[in-house]
């Protein structure tokens, strides 16, 4: 029975991202200007795991602010995230969630990715969508655990190639997310989701996560 | 026996009738994050949760402190071995003919040289990997529909499509022909190991989430049309989120 008294399964995808048995540490492939972004974000998240011992919060907090501000294409995440919901935001509100998921997105980084096991990633295949989007399929993974599978949208926009999409064990990030912030303002106003965001935030940011145990 | 074994089945479809009476039978046609059973299907989340943190959780932190790893690889090595019966007749439903003899010899294997499951020796020494497989896939496969999303106390996360698993998962699983006192204390250490099994999950979850229903049914349903492609879903479906920015 595979849901037997399982709630929280759908939380699972997210479980092999956090722990793994020690042991070796792969090389990285090689970086086209189509995988670069999707590179440079795994050294990073190996760099600050690896921090995440000795490092302080505050140094492996502004590596990841950089790499987000350098390889992801926020605007636009932030504009799918909020669907149909965004044409109704002044250009200013429109402004202010956009650095509101930014900062969501590196300190979300930066609090999951706090324990280094060992973990490597590999480029699995590259695939055209068009001319200008392409998918990018990798794996994380470590020695005793079953990889998992990290793939990302990469699009070229006016500064070179950027991530536009993770998804992680089929999971999207993106529709995960418009889902649960179409449902919070549907039923709690806008207004609701800054706030539940800048909660959220804030918490990710507190030492030793928010309600780790 | 088997009427008593059939009650939890039965218990299960005339909840089912029960949720559909309360929403009027609301089937609607199949669109992205519908729900057409939410409210329902937000009370029984609430009581599985209430329940999870009130009992559940706290016991399976505790068994997890206490039990050493290989014991728990072993635990839950052993329940996934009496389920792999259900993973087998899947593959050959699918039309995964070598993907089913693999699995029957994985089967046989860990049954036999892994001691009733215990030690996955054909996934660690053989090859031979373990794979996910069950009825909602095979349905989904011969083209059917999930159906709505349902909230199911106790077993959480599912859909109509889905639900139909339920039926050769009982029937395949070994310890339904058997009887005696030592299948409850089984069936509560696999409650208990499943649990510790998702402990960080859980723990991420709720601290990722800002609503947690819609969370977990998001990450279901994406997670399960990703088993259903196993694992390489259409290349559209990767793009259907950004049709409405690009296209007008």
């Amino acid at each position: 029975m595979k849901h037997y008294l399982s709630p929280v399964r759908a939380g699972l995808f997210l479980l092999c991202l956090w722990s793994h048995p020690a042991g070796a540490w792969a090389a990285t492939a090689d970086a086209g200007p189509i995988t670069a972004p999707v590179q440079a974000l795994h050294d990073s998240l190996l760099e600050i795991m690896r921090q995440s011992q000795s490092g302080a919060y505050e140094a492996r907090h502004a590596l990841m602010e950089k790499t987000v501000a350098d390889h992801f294409d926020i605007p636009l995440i932030a504009r799918v995230v909020l669907g149909r919901h965004w044409q109704a935001l002044e250009a200013e509100q429109q402004q202010v969630f956009i650095d509101l998921f930014r900062r969501l997105t590196v300190a979300t980084y930066v609090g999951r990715f706090d324990a280094f096991d060992g973990q490597s990633f590999r480029t699995l295949q590259t695939r055209a969508l068009r001319e200008d989007r392409y998918l990018v399929k990798t794996a994380l993974e470590a020695p005793g655990a079953e990889p998992v599978s990290l793939d990302y949208l990469v699009q070229q926009t006016g500064t070179g190639w950027k991530i536009i999409s993770v998804i992680a064990a089929g999971v999207n990030d993106l529709s995960l997310k418009r889902a649960e912030y179409g449902g919070l303002i549907r039923d709690r106003g806008y207004p609701a989701l800054v706030g539940s965001l800048e909660e959220k935030i804030r918490a990710l940011q507190r030492p030793d996560g928010a309600d780790s145990e | 026996m088997t009427e008593r074994r059939l009650y939890p089945l039965a218990k299960r479809w005339l909840l089912l009738g029960m949720i559909l009476a309360a929403t009027g039978c609301a089937t609607t046609r199949d669109e992205p994050g519908q729900d057409p059973l939410e409210p329902a299907n937000r009370v029984f989340f609430n009581v599985n949760e209430t329940l999870d943190r009130a009992m559940l959780k706290p016991v399976a932190k505790g068994y997890a402190r206490i039990t050493p790893l290989p014991v728990r690889t072993g635990v839950t090595n052993f329940f996934n071995n009496l389920g792999y019966l259900n993973v087998i007749l899947n593959d050959i439903l699918q039309g995964k003919f070598e993907q089913g003899v693999n699995d029957s010899l994985r089967f046989i294997f860990n049954s036999t040289i892994g001691i009733g499951g215990w030690f996955d020796v054909a996934g660690n020494n053989m090859g031979l990997p373990a794979h996910e497989e069950d009825f909602g896939q095979t349905l989904a496969v011969w083209g059917l529909d999930k159906g709505f999303y349902l909230y199911l106390p106790l077993f959480g996360p599912n859909t109509l499509r889905d639900s139909a698993d339920f039926i050769p998962s009982t029937f395949l699983n070994p310890f339904f022909y058997i009887s005696g006192s030592f299948l409850l204390p089984l069936n509560v250490v696999n409650a208990i190991n499943t649990r510790a099994n998702l402990l960080e999950a859980s723990n991420i979850r709720d601290q990722a989430a800002l609503d947690p229903y819609a969370f977990t049914r998001e990450a279901y349903l994406q997670q399960r049309e990703f088993l259903i492609h196993d694992g390489n879903p259409s290349l559209s479906d990767y793009e259907d989120i950004f049709e409405d920015i690009f296209e007008d």
